[in-house]
């Protein structure tokens, strides 16, 4: 079995071969180097000896050192992690919130979340409808007062948005309009599970979009300003 | 294999590699010796020999304990800090 070493938390094996065929190579040079210029053949001994040492010696401490050092930052760093004061609350719910209907307003919960791409609002939407019509009915005459809360706001079900979105559900074979209403042909959850993630296409962002563009507030309503301000002269004139 | 009992890094001492330690105590050692025997004979070599095996050895072994002593003591502070607050750290404790 390989053995498998935590590299913050044990040190580097030594290549012992390179260093000492390296400290060989060195301390032979140093001899024969120290016999030929200081002309002492009696130096060539300790010559080599200390060539030998300074040169393992360094490569085995440029070997050592890194690992030191990444040791103490990580001793440093564990420090400051355990520290640290609790940042966020760790407690979470055990199952996450389903979709629920609140004072006539169908709030999408966490177990509903959709994919955040740029159709969020459209998907939100049309899981709102869905969960709606699951738990109140699938005609018109069931949904009728009820808002879908999304992210691009809340959203009334009206007979020209339920019109829209059934149309596109029975397109795709989801469920079959009849003059009593809508009849869903899959579960519920299949129908869920495409509007969180599946495919949705141009001409859905084109029928739907609308809605969502109706729903969402001006941020400067800019008559009424312009009104006031025309009041105002008036007045003063 | 990794020592599975050695799982806290703040309370148990770094794992020393002491091969490592011990070719570089006695690479000081002979560089000591062999550069004191050239200067000053048998007398500088035993001397540098010596205070090279010591020097070399101290500095890693302090080298790769002292973080570990200082984030050790670091943690005993903090933890005798939380047992005993001051009081400028004490809530005011449902006093009015």
């Amino acid at each position: 079995m390989a053995d498998v070493r935590d590299p913050l938390m044990h040190p580097p094996r030594m290549p012992w071969g390179t260093l000492l065929f390296l400290g060989l190579d060195a301390a032979v040079l140093a001899g024969v180097g120290a016999a030929a210029l200081f002309g002492r053949p009696a130096w060539a001994l300790p010559a080599a000896a200390a060539a030998f040492a300074l040169v393992t010696g360094y490569l085995a401490f440029r070997i050592l050192a890194p690992w030191m050092e990444v040791h103490a930052a990580f001793l440093v760093g564990d420090l400051e992690r355990r520290l640290a004061p609790p940042r966020e609350v760790a407690i979470r719910p055990e199952r996450p919130e389903p979709t629920r209907i609140l004072n006539g307003t169908v709030r999408v919960g966490e177990a509903d979340a959709v994919e955040p791409d740029g159709d969020r609002p459209i998907r939100e939407l049309l899981v709102g409808l869905i969960r709606a019509a699951q738990v109140n009915g699938w005609g018109i005459r069931d949904l009728v007062g009820l808002r879908i809360q999304t992210s691009a706001g809340e959203i009334p079900i009206t007979d020209p948005l339920w019109r829209a979105a059934t149309d596109l559900l029975a397109e795709r074979g989801f469920l079959r309009k009849t003059p009593a209403g809508s009849v869903p042909l899959q579960d519920p959850e299949v129908l869920v599970a495409w509007a969180r993630s599946g495919q949705l296409g141009p001409e859905i962002r084109r029928r739907l979009g609308p809605y969502l563009r109706a729903s969402s507030p001006s941020p400067i309503p800019v008559e009424a300003v312009l009104q006031l301000i025309v009041i105002y002269f008036t007045h003063l004139g | 294999m990794a020592d599975p009992r050695r799982d806290d890094p703040l309370l148990d001492p770094p794992p020393i590699p002491w091969a490592a330690v011990i070719f570089l105590v006695g690479m000081g050692a002979l560089a000591g010796a062999s550069i004191g025997y050239m200067a000053a004979g048998s007398g500088g070599a035993l001397a540098l020999g010596v205070l090279g095996a010591a020097g070399v050895g101290g500095y890693v072994l302090a080298r790769l304990l002292a973080p570990w002593w200082r984030a050790r003591r670091i943690r005993r502070a903090h933890r005798r800090r939380q047992a005993h607050p001051s009081r400028s750290e004490v809530g005011h404790g449902g006093r009015p």
